[in-house]
Parts: C-alpha cells; structure tokens; sequence
C-alpha cells in the first residue's frame, strides 16, 4: 500500500471498522473500484455515465485512488477520439474485497446487535 | 436505536449501519450495471443456438444406395467402398462424401467444424464491438482460444472416439454439441453469473441426453409429432438447439432490465 495511506493499527481486532479504508470508504470510490472490477479496463465516459459525475469530480476520485496504487489510468486515441482507459491494480481488487467485507460484517453486527434484547 | 459496545464503550451507530447498507446497495447497483455492458452471454447463446438448428439439414438424408458415392450395383443388391468411413467425426468424415451414421450426410462434419468456429468468432467480434461502444472491456480471448482448441481437440480425437466412453455415445453424431458445451462453460466462468453457469450445466445434460438416448421418443411420448424414417434423429438438434436460443433471448431480457435500473 502507499505510504501516506492512514495507518490503522491503533484499531482492535475486534473493531467493528477495522479494514475500512477511507480512501477506498468514500462512496465514489467505492463505486470507481466496483465498476473496475468487473472489467479489464474501463473507459473515463463510461464510469462519469453510470455514476453521474462532472468530469472533474471523477479526476479527483481517480487521482487519489491513482495515488494510492489502487488503479491504473491510461490515456490513447481510437481513430481521432481521445479515449481515457481506467483499469483497478491487484491492490485495488484487494482493498476493494477487504473494505466490502467489512460493511458486510458491520451491517451484521448492527443487526445482531439491535435484535438483542435491551 | 440500536446500540453496540466498541472498545469497551457504549455507542449508537444507526446511522452508520445505514450509511454502510447503502453503500453495499449503490455498489451492488454500479455491478450490475457494469455486467451488463460487458455481457454478451446471450448473444453466444443465439448464434450457437442456430448453429445446432441449422445442423438439421445434415440430419435427415436417407439411407446408402446404389446411387450414393462410392456404391454400385442394382437398386436390390450393392455394395459401397467402406475404406474412408473410419475417419468419421460428429457422424461423418471431415469432408469425406461418406457418412458414418444412419440419416446423416457426409457433410455434417465439415458444417460442424466450420459453423462452431464462425461462431466463435463472431462471438469474439460482438463483445469487442461491444465494448468499443459501451466502454467496458472484459476478458474474451479465454474463450476463443480454450473453444477452438476444444474444437481442435475434437478433430484430432474423431469426436472423442478414442477415448473409452460406454454406451452408443457416438451412434448419433452429436459429440459437436459437446465442443459447444465446452465454449459456453469456458464464457460461463469468465462471466461469472451462477445463473449463467447453470444453464451451461443444463446444456451438457441435454447434450449427454442428444447422444445417448433417442429424442424422438420423447417429442411422440409428449405428442409433438411423429418422427420417423429420416426425421427420427431430429428432435436430438432440435431440444438443445431450441434451449439454447431461448435461453439467449432470456438473457438478454433480464439483461436488459437490469441494465436500465438505476443505482
């Protein structure tokens, strides 16, 4: 992982937020990474389309995740067009495993919780 | 409200428990999205569909006679030269004249092995023009190299003929569906939809089921016809072929719906 990501071993193992990343948290980001999942690569247009952003939002998101080692962008032409491919890193796909694994078990916790009797 | 202890404190997270169901829901949404996109399943389903249909007209030619190629004599008593009908492959010899299985032409093989590997690759052309118009790129060379070596295998092996299988596996010239099967489990896993997944395993029974056992008596047991004679071996193309092409216009009608919900 990069080096200026938050460190997180001040948090318990039993932590109900341990593995939340904030970087990978944020729910566009949660979102880019999702979408990058499910493809090889993915073009700019596409991802701005589906969770509509303005371009420049998106670039944000995507540089911090860029940053991170979380993805790969790359820029090249088709014809005269410039095309902008997005594709997630092998880091990506884990934190992005890591942090849904832990909103899962959150949402458990808060449910089994809450079924519990005061 | 709902209350929950974190390290050794009493907290409310409520709102936290429905910022993370939502996040789940909208990335749930955005995945669906994306699949559908890059799916081009349904259209792998349609064309091999009609490649199994088509296959019809190499499946009802009548019996030898003293007029077919390589036979003389009167119309009572001939013979025919049987010295190439061992090269036999999905019912006949690749590009032999002779064929190898009651009602089926000569040149059943030769369509096999051309029309599966069009449609491999017409397959391999929609998901590529696909992607170019939708932005999402999945991973389809897998299929097109593990089906045409599957195709390639196929040939090699006469049909599998080689291997030790029990039973009249080979007696019906169907062993092409198998090679479909193959190409449509190899989309199946790069897809990765369990639905998908189980319609292919439902293709292989039916294509188990085409080469052992005859159809035919199953489509007059349900009265769909009378299949005699020549028609007899029709109603094993016409079951996985007509599975194959509804399930595709299915798929591409869940597709569809799911494509136009909004995360």
């Amino acid at each position: 992982m990069s080096a200026d990501r938050p460190d997180r071993s001040d948090r318990s193992e039993d932590s109900p937020t341990r593995g939340i990343d904030d970087v990978v948290h944020q729910r566009v980001r949660l979102g880019v990474l999702t979408i990058l999942n499910e493809a090889r690569r993915v073009e700019f247009r596409f991802i701005q389309e589906t969770m509509e952003l303005t371009a420049g939002n998106l670039s944000q998101h995507l540089r911090v995740l860029e940053e991170a080692g979380l993805i790969k962008v790359t820029k090249g032409t088709e014809g005269r067009r410039p095309r902008t491919w997005v594709s997630v890193t092998r880091m990506g796909r884990t934190a992005l495993h890591v942090e849904v694994d832990s909103l899962r078990s959150l949402v458990e916790r808060v449910e089994r919780a809450g079924e519990a009797p005061n | 409200m709902t209350w929950l202890v974190l390290h050794d404190k009493l907290i409310c997270i409520t709102n936290q428990n429905d910022d993370s169901t939502t996040s789940l829901a909208y990335a749930d949404a955005l995945r669906r999205r994306t699949r559908v996109a890059r799916d081009g399943s349904w259209f792998a389903l349609v064309v091999f569909g009609l490649v199994v249909l088509v296959a019809m007209n190499f499946y009802h030619v009548g019996d030898l006679s003293a007029h077919s190629f390589g036979c003389h004599g009167t119309a009572d008593a001939f013979t025919c030269t049987s010295s190439v009908m061992g090269v036999g492959l999905f019912g006949s010899g690749l590009g032999s004249r002779f064929p190898l299985v009651n009602n089926v032409s000569a040149w059943a093989t030769t369509y096999w092995v051309i029309a599966i590997f069009v449609g491999i690759c017409l397959v391999v052309a929609f998901y590529w023009l696909r992607s170019r118009s939708s932005g999402v790129v999945g991973r389809i060379w897998p299929f097109a190299c593990l089906a045409t070596a599957a195709l390639a295998l196929a040939v090699a092996s006469r049909g599998w003929v080689t291997v030790d299988i029990p039973g009249d596996f080979w007696q019906r010239g169907m062993q092409a569906l198998f090679v479909i099967a193959i190409g449509l489990a190899v989309l199946a896993v790069l897809e990765r939809r369990w639905s998908f997944s189980l319609f292919v395993a439902g293709f292989f029974a039916l294509a188990l089921l085409s080469s052992l056992y005859n159809v035919s008596n199953l489509f007059q047991r349900l009265g769909l016809g009378t299949w005699n004679g020549t028609s007899q071996g029709l109603p094993n193309l016409i079951l996985p072929g007509l599975y194959l092409l509804v399930g595709g216009a299915l798929f591409w009608a869940v597709g569809r719906r799911a494509g136009t919900r909004h995360p």
